[in-house]
């Protein structure tokens, strides 16, 4: 067991992981394509890249952690000037550069600098943010509930699992129930002077542990409730019901309640298409809410049996009599729980915070190594090498021009080796 | 104001920022074919020359409109167009030796906002799921980021030309070709970071919209296969030691992503996410 700890520490190391992860997750993605969304949330395509990725940033997370504790821990420097060194210290401190340390003595003496150590930091806090981005998506996949309920104005959710008329569950999530009573008082929607829609939303009244209290959920303003999110769907419309009363042989009395989806555009027609249970016939409506008429095109054994307005009573079709008897708004709401949004926040805060440290203050550390002809940068950072090599260029000039200035002769000479 | 005095008074803003833009284009030309450094000096200034109309036309459309420029293809392209050229000219008064990159830069700009000024111009009114200070992160960062790979990929052509003709007066004016290089990376992690903070900002809007922070949309798709891309290149420059021309492809390729997912997929997919350019 330890030899294949070390085995796959070894393969981690190796920088071909890296890029192993990223080109597994693109390739998922890409997948998503051909693969149905359904089948692609729990399938191996996307759950091993994820679990690669994740295990990678960790880990490069953790060496970023053991270096950034090593830096912290760093001797403070100013016990190891020495004599001389002050114009060199200056100059490099005109360029933001401070004095992290110094090793040996006047025979081999190097100074280290570092500026922007917050660069550091971000680098580490973008990573971490990234892991936490990943294992919040597991967490989702594992955990998450979600479920759509179509509520008619007046009608109450018990929060029962049947009630919900599309359910998600994670994998290991089990049957969602919500502990909550919600009841549609109210659907309104208000339209622009274009006729496209301004707004939409669903007054509720929420019962909870005995407790009543109204509440509106909207779009980008969902209602926490019992550890629950209601979020306003974009799906939402009308409900017509029709009474169907059959003569003869097979008397009865049906009610069939049609959804009708809301028009896109406000003036528009809602139209829906379905059959009439227990009988032949089926139905084609289109309801102009505006006015509130209904037309319906009434179909028996592939005949148009009827075709007309419901709106002014019962109509016969054949010996039946079919009539309008209701019009309801019917609202979509998205109930969820356990979706690992505080996870996403964290990720966010962390990705922007880190990014901007990053690029704000892009950490860099150089070596100024004591010789024969003055100060001469012995290394720099290996990130943006050309630029960090320019700038070390730039240094040589500037420490060279200070040690040969008659200004500073007065203060004393630079320590040459 | 009079919604056809607004129209007006926007075109002709609009129309002085293409003129601006193709004079800047012109010179930066100029400098590039025929070596001349003070055309590029006037480029530099006659850009942002333009960004001034430009930047009045889109303040002019928001006004009328009660929205940002994010709900119309005019109001995105045009958008785009002032953010590249903004970050642009903000780079290169700040670095003068990348005002070559502008060959590449002013260009694109132009051409986004000379498709936009034939496009419907008539404003769209937002829906109530755009309702959000989330979507204002969101498309500001995703603007920032193309920005930044345009930046870059000016880099990488200047990196290009230097490379195939070091000879020429205008190459031996530009920094050296690890500069260059390193420019170009320097600008595709500022690209890469923002296109990070993009995706984090979407997420979470439509965590709040929806109650799902990721829904496999296309865009979205295609917003995570860039991004994958371009944290590749930086991965392949920073441990694998790819430079010079190899990187350049490899970011060509990464922007192609990038304009693809911004522009082409809401074309040939029809999506909610992608209503802002239907």
């Amino acid at each position: 067991m330890r030899d294949l700890a070390k085995s796959i520490r070894r393969a981690a190391l190796r920088p071909g992981f890296s890029l192993g992860c990223i080109a597994a997750a693109a390739a998922a993605s890409a997948a998503s394509f051909f693969l149905p969304r359904a089948e692609l949330l729990g399938s191996p395509w996307l759950l091993l890249p994820l679990l690669m990725a994740a295990g990678a940033l960790a880990y490069s997370v953790s060496l970023q952690g053991r270096a950034l504790a090593a830096w912290a821990g760093r001797r403070p420097a100013e016990a190891a000037r020495l004599p001389g060194e002050g114009p060199a210290i200056e100059a490099m401190g005109r360029r933001g550069y401070t004095l992290a340390s110094a090793a040996g003595d006047r025979g081999g003496r190097v100074l280290f600098f570092e500026r922007n150590g917050l660069g550091r930091l971000g680098s580490a806090a973008f990573h971490g943010g990234l892991v936490v981005a990943v294992c919040s998506g597991l967490w989702s996949l594992a955990f998450e509930q979600r479920g759509f309920v179509q509520l008619f104005e007046g009608e109450t959710f018990t929060g029962q699992a049947r009630e919900f008329a599309s359910v998600k569950l994670g994998a290991w999530a089990g049957e969602f129930r919500a502990p909550m009573r919600l009841t549609l008082e109210r659907f309104a929607d208000r339209y622009w002077d274009d006729r496209e829609v301004k707004s939409y939303e669903s007054i509720l009244t929420v019962m909870e542990d005995g407790r009543q209290y109204e509440r509106t959920v909207s779009v980008n303003h969902p209602v926490r409730v019992a550890g629950c999110a209601v979020y306003q769907s974009s799906h939402f419309g009308y409900a017509a019901s029709l009474l169907l009363e059959r003569s003869g042989r097979r008397r009865s009395r049906q009610v069939t309640t049609f959804l009708l989806d809301q028009p896109p555009r406000a003036g528009g027609r809602a139209a829906a298409f379905n059959e009439l249970p227990e009988s032949p016939y089926w139905v084609r409506l289109r309801l102009s809410p505006d006015r509130r008429a209904l037309e319906a095109t009434v179909l028996a054994g592939g005949r148009i049996v009827y075709q007309g307005p419901l709106e002014q009573g019962p109509v016969r079709i054949g010996g039946d009599r079919l009539s309008w008897i209701a019009l309801r708004r019917w609202s979509g709401l998205i109930v969820t729980r356990r979706t690992a949004a505080a996870g996403a926040y964290l990720a966010f805060a962390l990705c922007a915070a880190g990014g901007s440290a990053m690029l704000l203050f892009p950490w860099r550390r150089l070596a100024l190594a004591a010789g024969p002809d003055g100060w001469r940068v012995a290394a720099a950072s290996r990130a943006e090498r050309a630029l960090a090599a320019e700038e070390a260029g730039e240094i040589e000039r500037e420490l060279r021009a200070a040690a040969a200035s008659p200004e500073k002769e007065t203060h004393g000479p630079l320590v040459v080796v | 104001m009079d919604l056809l005095w607004s129209y007006r008074l926007e075109t002709a803003f609009h129309w002085a920022g293409v003129a601006c833009y193709a004079a800047a284009a012109v010179g930066y030309a100029i400098e590039v074919f025929f070596s001349k450094e003070a055309a590029g000096r006037w480029g530099l200034r006659l850009g942002a020359l333009g960004l001034a109309p430009h930047g009045a036309a889109l303040a002019a459309r928001w006004l009328a409109s009660g929205h940002g420029p994010y709900m119309a293809r005019a109001e995105v392209l045009s958008s785009n167009a002032w953010i590249a050229a903004a970050l642009f000219l903000a780079v290169a008064w700040r670095t003068p030796r990348l005002r070559g990159a502008g060959i590449v830069v002013m260009p694109a700009s132009l051409l986004a906002l000379g498709v936009s000024v034939f496009l419907d111009p008539r404003a769209r009114a937002l829906p109530p799921s755009l309702r959000s200070v989330w979507l204002v992160f969101h498309v500001l960062f995703a603007k920032l980021a193309a920005g930044g790979l345009l930046v870059a990929l000016g880099a990488a052509a200047l990196y290009l030309l230097k490379e195939r003709r070091p000879a020429s007066g205008f190459a031996s004016r530009l920094p050296a070709l690890d500069i260059l290089d390193a420019y170009s990376q320097r600008f595709a992690g500022f690209g890469f970071v923002f296109w990070t903070v993009m995706i984090a900002a979407g997420a979470i809007w439509a965590d709040q919209s929806w109650g799902r922070y990721w829904s496999w949309d296309p865009i979205e798709t295609w917003s995570l296969v860039t991004w994958l891309s371009l944290g590749a290149y930086l991965h392949l420059r920073r441990f694998h030691g790819w430079r010079g021309a190899r990187a350049a492809a490899m970011l060509s390729f990464c922007f192609a992503l990038s304009l693809g997912t911004l522009l082409a997929v809401p074309l040939l997919v029809k999506t909610l996410h992608g209503e802002y350019f239907q």
